[in-house]
């Protein structure tokens, strides 16, 4: 396998731990939160970094340029391929901007270590590709939010117990398959439990209540960071498509199809903020499995293209919540706010995250949203029709919840509540990503597209080798 | 090809003002620069000038070079190449006999009613945003008209929902245009969604979603389509139901006289003139998928048929002039799309731009009538004389009385809606909710048994609990309740702020 020229993965991750070492209480406030937006760009640096050589490399997969755990495991635990090139810089990009708009007011109890941490871990969890590891990396990622529920003496039982049933399946299930030889009876039975394994890590439709939960009691940052950069649909990509046979993805493709319908459906009726973006994180989710199931390069690259545009977009709609909890407390869905004259930035940044995760033209969901509906329809014919309805019903429940939340009789405020300068960088940041990759969705798109082939590639070669090697020995 | 310049020129020079447009009120709303009133009408009045320029260059050069329509194709915007994946999504224009004079209709009433609203909003607050919207509606417009393939057609399409609904709920402050937009804007997605399915169905059925493909080798309106008669029937569907939900045609009728919640100058543009045709011009635009299909054919004229005569009888006993409009333009609407299913298509243009052009002088001239008629009568010192056409019951007739209750209620369209389709959906889910929160409570109980009680307290599950079963809405329009809260959020802030984050 070919190297880079720099061991950009693993200073990525290297850097967030190290800044979380230094995120120490002795510090001033400000020195931390400064200390911390320049590791997190940093590390977005690095992550970019590591895209931009291996786009120089022209190859479909590559390695650091000193793997040290290499050394330890006889394999190279970290390495860059077309699927995950662009999701690690933007999952960094994530997590930079969520530091850059936290809020004076809450600096203090921002959760910096752990955000580092789960920062750490993520880009770790994205560039692996060995079962074992991503299993032990989302453990360990598992870990982070139970630690800050515990902090903030909340309920984190329920939450613990989610992910550890989701850990022990998969777990039970890589076992299983592992040895696979020995019965054909125990390979399906794994395979079963490492599709429920994905499943509730995933937190789709009816193991989804982790999904409420965690929205619930964690801080909204962490809440956001933890679920969109959808770890649960990563592990599906590694440790399921690659070897699951086709009838089983097409019976997960009908359950997330269900879990979409589900979801889209009960946001129409959320009254809490928190909720609804819980809902719509799983409506999107749902709709972004549904395409990684169909195995059929459209859909895939529609779906792996959803997943930029939607990480992105549901950002934005948590950024804007966390805006408004920040000034305003906690707010429901079922009256009119009428904050619009007050932040009508934030109202107009919320409306066009709502627009671009349901794929409304002209932003980043658009051309992805076609995709995926039309690798849809080619598998399932008429029932495919059933994501555009899906997504119809979500374009309703955003603008129910734009009007609820910034339309209404002007509630008068004592001090400004326009956004900082900071939060303005982070508004403009998105918006010119959702804009741009919108109106420009060429190179986006062709870079999914090859991810999708490279995908469907490796999938054939592991599902071929078997029935090769037979033909071998018989000969 | 001689004229392929010339042709690229021709559409840049319509395209060019409604994105400079847009571009210029989104850049600078963004970035919160501070734009005077003048400088914003005077840039939007000049863009659509110079659409309209682009315009009358297009007929000029169609007419001096002898061609019935004018495709320019400016390549693939996404394209995936492979030669077993069949995706491509080429920006595609057509100027032809249909797209036109429509655009002329287009640039000259959005330019006519720019110049009324840059009198008319003259120091509202929400000024900026109307011209935003509107920039965003002639865009719409301008895309949907001259769109080549399904895809461009159905950008345009959005862009004028979105911007539709939003102008409907202008008034942020009051409860009935919010609502109302938002209704507007459901109407809106689902029958969007049978756009899409169509223009997917499309793609499936010819491999591309070219309008020029897809009307075969004659230009509008003697093109023939390529499809089958079954596909063509289910296409064709799909379409007249994304198109009655953009020209208010049965069953979607209730959202136009909600519409009028909006602003003076969007109600004459929207829901007058452009809007409300342009469900009409989509199926002008796919007339020959219609004509392939005589079911399809039955369909369009009933639908047609049903919504001009509701609506005629509708219009007879409305109270107030915005919403009596509204369903007068319905109901040619409903002629229109009649004229489209018996084939006269010409007729069909020709009525939409004579309708299009005296709807949009009498929403205008509206709010200014009374007021008139007020001046008339205090100069002859009495009353002018009633004049009554309407379907008021004067006898105890049955049949009467019953039309009269039947326009009164509107068709019944919105009370079908609400109480079999809306109601039932609502109360579903929330039940399924409440179900899901006591069972998330209870399992929240069961985990945390041993921690003991300190931990396992969540104020805010007890108060959304105790909001969802009160099964209240509260709208408090008046703002007073809202306001209280707000205040206490505002002092309350920092401490909400431990708990939230």
């Amino acid at each position: 396998m070919i190297d880079l020229q720099f061991a950009w993965i693993e200073t990525a991750i290297l850097v967030p731990f190290v800044a979380a070492l230094f995120c120490s209480k002795r510090f001033p406030l400000r020195v931390r939160y400064w200390l911390s937006f320049g590791a997190a760009g940093l590390t977005f640096a690095l992550a970019l970094g590591a895209w931009w050589d291996f786009k120089q490399l022209r190859v479909f997969e590559a390695h650091d340029h000193w793997d040290v755990l290499n050394f330890l495991s006889g394999d190279f635990v970290f390495l860059i391929d077309e699927f995950n090139a662009p999701l690690i810089p933007l999952v960094c990009a994530v997590y930079w901007l969520v530091i850059l708009v936290t809020p004076t007011s809450k600096r203090a109890r921002f959760p910096w270590r752990l955000t580092f941490v789960s920062l750490g871990l993520t880009v770790a969890l994205l560039s692996c590709r060995s079962n074992w590891w991503i299993l032990g990396l989302l453990a360990v990622h598992s870990v982070v939010p139970v630690i800050e529920l515990i902090e903030r003496k909340q309920v984190w039982q329920l939450f613990a117990a989610f992910q550890c049933a989701s850990l022990i399946s998969m777990a039970t299930g890589l076992f299983l398959i592992n040895g696979q030889a020995v019965d054909e009876r125990l390979n399906l039975v794994g395979l079963v439990l490492l599709v429920i394994g994905c499943w509730l890590r995933c937190g789709c439709f009816p193991f989804h209540l982790w999904v409420l939960d965690l929205t619930s009691r964690a801080s909204l940052a962490t809440a956001i960071l933890y679920l969109t950069p959808m770890m649960g649909a990563f592990a599906i990509v590694r440790l399921l498509l690659p070897t699951a046979p086709d009838f089983v993805l097409q019976v997960l493709g009908i359950l997330s199809l269900a879990s979409a319908i589900y979801a889209s459906c009960m946001l129409l009726v959320q009254t809490c903020t928190r909720r609804f973006f819980a809902y719509m994180y799983l409506s999107n989710q749902s709709l972004l499995l549904i395409g990684l199931e169909l195995v059929n390069p459209v859909g895939l690259t529609g779906s792996l293209s959803l997943w930029m545009s939607q990480a992105t977009s549901l950002v934005a709609f948590g950024m804007t919540i966390r805006a408004i909890e920040g000034r305003v407390g906690r707010v429901l869905l079922d009256r009119f706010h009428g904050l619009y004259e007050q932040m009508p930035l934030l109202a107009g940044f919320f409306m066009l995250a709502g627009l671009a995760s349901i794929g409304f033209p002209g932003t980043s969901g658009f051309i992805a949203s076609e995709l995926l509906i039309e690798g849809v329809v080619n598998v399932y014919s008429r029932t495919g029709f059933l994501v555009v309805f899906v997504m119809a019903l979500n374009g309703i429940a955003a603008l129910k919840a734009y009007c609820r939340l910034f339309t209404g009789h002007e509630a008068p405020a004592t001090i400004s509540m326009q956004p900082r300068w900071y939060e303005r960088l982070a508004i403009v940041a998105f918006s010119v990503f959702i804009l741009v990759s919108g109106l420009l969705p060429g190179p986006g798109v062709m870079t999914r597209y090859h991810a999708a082939q490279e995908l469907l590639n490796r999938r054939t070669t592991t599902l071929t080798q078997p029935l090769i090697d037979e033909e071998n020995h018989e000969h | 090809m001689p004229y392929e310049t010339l042709d690229s020129l021709l559409v840049l020079a319509i395209l060019i003002g409604p994105i400079a447009l847009v571009t210029f009120m989104g850049i600078t709303m963004l970035a919160g620069f501070s734009v005077s009133e003048s400088a914003i009408s005077r840039f939007t009045f000049s863009a659509i000038v110079s659409g309209l320029v682009g315009t009358l260059c297009s007929i000029w050069a169609l007419v001096w070079t002898q061609r019935l329509e004018i495709v320019v194709e400016l390549g693939n915007w996404v394209s995936l190449p492979d030669e077993h994946v069949h995706f491509h999504f080429t920006v595609k224009f057509l100027l032809d006999r249909l797209s036109l004079p429509f655009l002329l209709l287009v640039f000259l009433l959005c330019g006519t009613v720019s110049s009324f609203a840059s009198k008319y909003m003259h120091r509202e607050p929400g000024f900026r945003r109307f011209h935003l919207l509107f920039a965003l509606f002639t865009l719409g417009m301008v895309l949907a008209t001259i769109g080549g393939t399904i895809e461009v057609l159905f950008f345009g399409w959005e862009l004028v929902g979105i911007s539709s609904a939003l102008l409907v709920g202008f008034y942020h402050d009051r409860k009935a245009p919010v609502n109302n937009g938002l209704r507007v804007w459901t109407t809106y997605r689902l029958s969007d969604a049978a756009f899409l399915m169509a223009a997917i169905a499309l793609h499936h059925q010819t491999g591309a979603g070219d309008l020029d493909r897809m009307a075969g080798a004659g230009a509008w309106p003697y093109g023939v389509s390529e499809l089958q008669i079954t596909q063509a029937f289910w296409v064709g569907t799909l379409l007249l139901i994304a198109a009655a939900g953009k020209s208010a045609l049965i069953p979607f009728s209730g959202w136009l006289p909600r519409a009028m919640e909006g602003p003076t100058p969007s109600s004459a543009i929207f829901y007058g003139a452009l809007s409300v045709h342009l469900g009409a011009f989509l199926l002008l635009r796919v007339s020959p998928i219609i004509s392939s299909s005589w079911l399809l054919t039955c369909l369009v004229v009933i639908v047609g048929l049903a919504t001009a005569v509701s609506a005629a009888f509708i219009a007879r006993v409305q109270a107030d002039v915005k919403s009596a409009l509204a369903y007068a333009s319905l109901t040619q609407v409903g002629l229109i799309v009649m004229e489209i299913g018996l084939g006269l298509y010409w007729l069909a243009l020709i009525h939409i731009i004579g309708h299009a052009s005296l709807r949009t002088l009498q929403l205008l001239r509206a709010p200014s009538v009374l007021r008139d008629y007020f001046n008339i009568e205090t100069a002859l010192g009495r009353r002018l004389a009633k004049r009554v056409h309407t379907l008021e019951p004067s006898h105890t007739r049955p049949a009467q009385i019953w039309l009269y209750r039947f326009a009164f209620e509107r068709a019944y369209l919105d009370v079908f809606l609400d109480r079999w389709i809306v109601a039932p959906f609502v109360n579903f889910f929330r039940q399924v909710q409440r179900i899901e929160e006591s069972f998330l409570q209870h399992l929240t109980n069961l985990a945390s048994q041993s921690v003991g009680p300190q931990q396992n307290s969540d104020e805010l599950l007890h108060d959304e609990s105790a909001i969802e079963h009160s099964g209240q809405t509260h709208f408090d329009d008046a703002g007073a309740n809202n306001k209280t809260r707000q205040f206490a959020h505002s002092h309350n802030s920092t401490e909400q702020g431990k708990t939230n984050d």
